[in-house]
């Protein structure tokens, strides 16, 4: 199915996938892992990422776990402990 | 070595000014900057003092790194009591500074006493006067570091000074060197202020010994290494800390109109991008570049610019000056500045923020209590609580930009509703009667972080030994990653006292995310006498977190002070990660206490005191 990958934080480190944008659709077969959709979106460093299915956050030890189903968009945050 | 084993005693009632040698044990067991300057204070002032009269004492303190090639190395604090908060304040800055004073060969400067008429200290190596003021008391800090430069045929000379904010009293001022790197919280500029102290200069010309010359390099060098290929560093350097705000508006933890909101609808025109936009009017985006500080190869600072064809460069101020002044280059919006003058205070006007952070630079106040105080001053007007006679006819609304910029400037000034919200939001809320529309903890205003989604931001905050800080502790990236408050205590606890060496050593907090604390660690040990490891560093961290803490208590801080304002424990967020949720400390509170070996009355216990040396 069809899935909007967000960013938010990535600055100019978003990935070459991406072409300068915030924004991505790709394709992927679900069920899926958060982290099947994270290579699907040619992104490999996942330090300091943050991933948010709707408004839920996806804690990090479920980033294996096939539970994409149905929904539309992932939202990543790239973020480093600010001033 | 690393420590000039020296410091600077200067009484302004006397007119004395004496070197004395630093006392070694206490620099052991404190390292510098904000632990040892806090050993000095509490050694020697009353923590019942008030704050603005001559027996409190400014302290400035380097750290052992301070001045070395250590990656980011330039560090140093004002430790004293704070004017905003009556507790213990030691704020951080970077620049040039500190590292001046440690090369004219002072681990530190004790400021004693109040002068008669203005005075400035002018420090050149051993050589220390002090000077009237008179012709820069009322000056701005921007007309006050090219004066003293000529003044002194000094070129080479760095300057910290106060501005009008500092000199009239406003309890947020703070001390800004090197013309916009600020010793930014609690009001340490006030302080500098009452006793009529305009500015320091200083030129240093000695230089800093380590006591293994060949280990530090080699420190330095595995430290470079790390740093300099950290993706967290280049994001820092491309992007500066207003990277994050894009991150806390889509997490729902970005204050908004003085909390009433965690998300802001207005951010795209005022976020990291806005900045590099190219203006209609010139064609240059507000971001002009970046900058650093003394040893540092990150450059998070920004320098910006406001449109030049906006009022705000143009015409005359209300105080008769050429407004060209702001058409030129100056530090840059960081994510704190940036959320205090624009979703606090429901503000998308990017001119608008970049000119009040200016106007803090050049007058002397820490904008992040400036901006949530306007946005206290915000509500109280929505509330009905501050009227059109209270501020002359200005629509106080939030979303004004206008009004922004016109309460910042009466409050440079301490004139008309700014001598009020100079008061900061605590104080502001008491005298018109809504106490709980005030966004602080122990008097201190919030930082950009909406404590209802970070769990752990949320006990750092009502912990604070400072008031309400973001600095104090790292639990930011856990909190992103978990809505929880489970195991939060611990961490909070932890990043605390790995923060009080981290701020005590001479380097950047930033870098605690850039490499692992044991480089901090190994060029510590390399530079300084004794065995520095990453256990002894927790250990010293703990040991400062309890000195303040027992400052506190003398002072008449208690329990009931490690708390949140009633808006985020009872309204829920609205949106976000932890929409429907409010913060809830009680639980961590209790842990946290145990934790750090202390009774459920937040005092620590005697062996606690005894274990840590105290």
């Amino acid at each position: 199915m069809t899935i909007e990958i967000k960013l938010f934080g990535f600055g100019d480190d978003q990935p070459a996938r991406f072409n300068g944008k915030n924004s991505l659709l790709i394709e992927v077969e679900t069920p899926a892992s958060p982290h099947n959709l994270l290579q699907a979106a040619g992104i490999e460093d996942t330090t300091g990422l943050i991933l948010m299915d709707a408004d839920q956050v996806i804690p990090l030890e479920q980033w294996n776990e096939l539970r994409i189903q149905d929904q539309t968009t992932l939202t990543i945050m790239s973020a480093f402990e600010g001033g | 070595m690393a420590w000039q084993n020296n410091l600077l005693r200067v009484n302004l009632s006397t007119g004395s000014c004496n070197s004395e040698a630093l006392n070694r044990d206490w620099a052991q067991a404190y390292l510098g900057q904000r632990g040892l300057g806090s050993k000095y204070l509490v050694e020697e002032v009353d923590p019942t003092v008030d704050p603005l009269s001559p027996e409190n004492k400014l302290i400035i303190a380097t750290g052992p790194l301070t001045a070395t090639t250590a990656p980011t190395g330039g560090r140093s604090s004002a430790v004293t009591k704070g004017a905003l908060t009556g507790a213990i304040a030691a704020s951080n800055t970077g620049g040039m500074f500190g590292a001046e004073l440690k090369m004219a060969g002072y681990d530190l400067l004790i400021i004693e006493g109040r002068a008669e008429q203005p005075v400035y200290l002018w420090i050149r190596d051993d050589q220390v006067e002090i000077r009237p003021a008179d012709r820069l008391w009322g000056q701005s800090v921007w007309e006050t570091e090219p004066w003293l430069r000529r003044e002194l045929q000094e070129p080479q000379a760095k300057i910290a000074s106060i501005g009008r904010a500092g000199e009239v009293g406003i309890k947020f001022a703070c001390i800004v060197n090197d013309m916009d790197r600020a010793y930014g919280r609690s009001g340490v500029g006030a302080v500098m202020g009452s006793k009529h102290l305009k500015a320091i200069a200083v030129r240093g010309t000695r230089g800093v010994r380590v006591a293994d010359p060949q280990a530090f390099r080699d420190a330095v060098r595995t430290t470079m290494a790390v740093l300099q290929p950290s993706p967290v560093r280049q994001r820092f350097t491309s992007r500066g800390t207003h990277n994050m705000m894009d991150v806390t508006n889509q997490f729902g933890s970005l204050p908004t109109r003085n909390c009433r909101d965690v998300q802001f609808e207005g951010v795209e025109a005022i976020n990291a991008d806005a900045v590099r936009v190219p203006r209609r009017s010139d064609g240059k985006p507000s971001l002009q570049g970046n900058k650093a500080c003394f040893a540092c190869t990150i450059g998070c600072g920004r320098v910006a610019t406001i449109d030049p064809t906006s009022p705000l460069a143009n015409g005359e101020d209300p105080q008769g000056g050429d407004r060209g002044r702001y058409k030129l280059p100056s530090g840059g919006l960081e994510y704190e500045t940036a959320f205090a003058f624009g979703p606090m205070c429901g503000i998308d006007d990017l001119d608008a923020i970049n000119y009040v952070n200016f106007l803090c630079n050049e007058q002397s106040m820490d904008p992040i209590s400036l901006g949530v105080s306007i946005a206290a001053a915000m509500e109280l007007f929505a509330e009905g609580a501050i009227t059109l006679t209270d501020t002359d006819g200005l629509e106080l609304s939030f979303g004004n930009a206008e009004a922004l910029v016109r309460a910042a400037e009466l409050t440079a000034f301490g004139e008309g509703i700014g001598a009020d919200i100079g008061l900061g939001a605590a104080r502001l809320c008491d005298k018109y009667g809504r106490p709980e529309l005030s966004m602080t903890v122990k008097g201190q205003e919030f930082p950009g972080y909406d404590p209802r989604a970070l769990k752990g931001m949320a006990l750092a905050y009502a912990t604070s030994n400072r008031g309400c800080c973001h600095m104090r502790a790292r639990p930011l990236l856990h909190d992103f990653a978990n809505v929880t408050t489970e195991g939060k205590a611990e961490l909070v606890k932890s990043t605390q006292d790995l923060a009080g060496a981290i701020d005590s050593s001479g380097i950047c907090m930033f870098t605690n995310v850039m490499f692992p604390a044991e480089h901090l660690a190994q060029m510590l040990d390399a530079a300084c006498e004794g065995d520095w490891d990453l256990e002894r560093m927790q250990n010293t961290g703990e040991r400062i977190w309890n000195l303040e803490r027992q400052f506190n208590l003398a002072a008449g801080f208690t329990r009931a002070d490690d708390c949140l304002p009633e808006r985020t424990t009872r309204e829920p967020a609205r949106g976000g990660a932890a929409d429907g949720q409010v913060a809830d400390i009680t639980q961590m509170l209790t842990e946290y206490y145990s934790l750090r070996g202390w009774d459920q009355e937040g005092v620590p216990l005697r062996e606690t005191l005894a274990r840590l040396e105290l």
